[in-house]
């Protein structure tokens, strides 16, 4: 007489379950072994470069120029575009694709893997340097108002806005937003933009009394709108000059150890400091000691 | 020197295109998938009916935005990866196969109750019964609403933008960043999805002309005509 407290259709699906369990660990376990450690085979090639000698190489980035942009034929293009190229041609990467988001996006986008590499500008800060791998930056940013004709309410600095009520814009999840949270005591003044073309649209139409944004990038918008808007004189001084590095994900550090090394290479040439000047980015503010890193 | 047909016409068109491949893709996946869902909701099995309602109102309920950050974003973090396009199509049809579900259950539901008991009298399969009585009653009923989720997906293809694929929404994005003239390039990506929403219309509205079941004022249109000699006469052929 049986005896068992399961039915027959118990024990064979209990069966099955631990047959699986058991099938899985003998495939993990007769699994190849992972690549070589270093010490084995003396240095290898970052996983990272292997891959993108493959297949290519996908930047994460904005459509922001001067800074990052694509070009009518699909390549990427802007000075931090070339930049990188440059860098990853000598490190043997020939194919380059593109994924443009908006700035919040492309973070995910590095660490969903549906980019290898964010280019253009992040700047280090203590959220993204326990996930991030930094390049050296390739440029520095210093960040200006667009402002209405005139500047009617004389608007040179986030205390400005604050003492006057005014209105900033600024592109979501930036440094120069958390700085304005904290200037302006709150985020009630501060509209979030998705691009910069907006932030003009938003000035033009009276939803922001001022702009934020890269000087660079204010001469590039005012080329495309003019008459639209004038940059106020001067940098914003309450906010810091930000450091522009591309990041790649924390496990890929030796990629961008590897990267930092030809980097150097364009900078002792000359190579980085021309197309700084070309693009109206201050070189020597690579030097400075008041650049954030991690 | 790039001329205008270089720098604003030939990305527009392109950015069409990829509108209308995320459009098509989208909508072959929603309808196959509504209808099912249609299905599964008219089931006498209550398993049945509860899948298909939970797949309803999670679609219908979650913002078609959210849904793509999630597949795009997300889903990679948990090795789920498909390609821009492919999430683009899935997350479209996903959502829209929610409305068109309700569209076409309505549309059977609508159809007189008299109608299925007299073919179930007559000893008619659940096929042909379908086949033949009810979804050809159905489809003009459903048809309408159906028309009207065809213009709101085509609309909706827009998100696809945001995770950087070249449809019509972001080659005008990219062309404001690159040249200005915000109003001029939104007037005019306006004019191309009114223009596109257009030609939905008129074909939709062609075939309902053609499923038309009542009776134009003197004339007898073919369905009718079906119908009556069944029921008088002639029987299953």
């Amino acid at each position: 007489m049986n005896s068992s407290p399961f039915t027959r259709k118990t024990r064979t699906a209990i069966t099955a379950a631990f047959g699986t369990v058991l099938l899985a660990a003998s495939l993990v376990s007769c699994a190849p072994a992972g690549a070589p450690a270093d010490d084995e085979t003396g240095a290898s090639e970052p996983a990272l470069l292997t891959s993108a000698k493959e297949n290519g190489i996908i930047f994460g980035m904005t459509d922001s120029p001067p800074t990052t942009l694509v070009e009518a034929d699909g390549t990427p293009g802007g000075y931090a575009s070339l930049v990188t190229m440059e860098v990853l041609g000598r490190m043997g990467i020939t194919e380059f694709n593109t994924l443009v988001t908006d700035f919040p996006s492309s973070i995910s986008g590095l660490v969903a893997g549906r980019s290898d590499i964010r280019i253009g500008g992040l700047t280090p800060n203590d959220e993204r340097c326990p996930v991030m791998a930094f390049t050296k930056p390739s440029h520095v940013l210093t960040y200006s108002f667009a402002v209405q004709p005139g500047n009617p309410k004389e608007l040179f600095s986030l205390e400005d806005l604050k003492d006057t009520n005014s209105k900033l814009g600024t592109q979501g999840a930036t440094t120069q937003e958390a700085v304005a949270i904290e200037v302006m005591g709150g985020d009630e003044n501060i509209v979030i933009l998705p691009d910069r073309q907006s932030g003009i649209d938003a000035l033009r139409t009276d939803r922001v009394d001022a702009f934020v944004a890269p000087y660079q990038t204010l001469v590039q918008l005012l080329e495309t709108n003019p008459g639209a808007f004038e940059i106020a004189e001067g940098y914003v001084p309450d906010l810091p000059i930000l450091a522009q590095s591309s990041v790649v994900t924390s496990e890929n550090a030796d990629f961008v150890e590897l990267y930092n090394k030809y980097f150097d290479e364009l900078v002792d040439e000359g190579w980085v400091e021309e197309l700084s000047d070309e693009y109206g980015f201050d070189f020597d503010l690579l030097a400075s000691p008041d650049l954030a890193t991690c | 020197m790039p001329t205008f047909w270089d720098e604003i016409v030939r990305p527009l068109a392109e950015g069409t295109m990829m509108t209308l491949l995320v459009f098509v893709g989208g909508i072959l996946i929603a309808t196959t998938l509504g209808i099912a869902v249609a299905a599964l909701r008219l089931s006498k099995f209550a398993i049945l009916r509860g899948i298909a309602w939970v797949h309803v109102e999670f679609f219908r309920g979650v913002s078609v935005l959210v849904l793509i950050f999630w597949v795009f974003f997300v889903f990679p973090l948990i090795g789920i990866t498909m390609t821009t396009l492919m999430t683009a199509w899935v997350v479209i049809g996903l959502n829209q196969s929610a409305f068109i579900a309700e569209i076409v259950r309505a549309g059977i539901q609508a159809v007189p109750r008299g109608q299925v008991e007299a073919s179930i009298a007559i000893n008619l399969s659940s096929w042909d019964r379908f086949r033949n009585i009810v979804f050809p009653q159905a489809l003009p009923i459903a048809l309408p609403p159906y028309a009207n989720q065809l213009v709101n997906t085509l609309k909706e293809t827009a998100v696809v933008s945001l995770i950087g694929l070249a449809d019509l929404t972001f080659r005008g994005n990219e062309l404001r960043t690159h040249l200005g003239h915000s109003m001029e390039i939104f007037v005019s990506i306006g004019i191309v999805y009114l223009l596109l929403a257009y030609l939905l219309t008129q074909g939709t509205s062609w075939l309902e002309r053609k499923m038309r079941v009542e009776p134009k004022r003197g004339a007898k249109p073919k369905q009718t005509i079906k119908l009556r000699s069944f029921f008088m006469g002639g029987g299953i052929k």
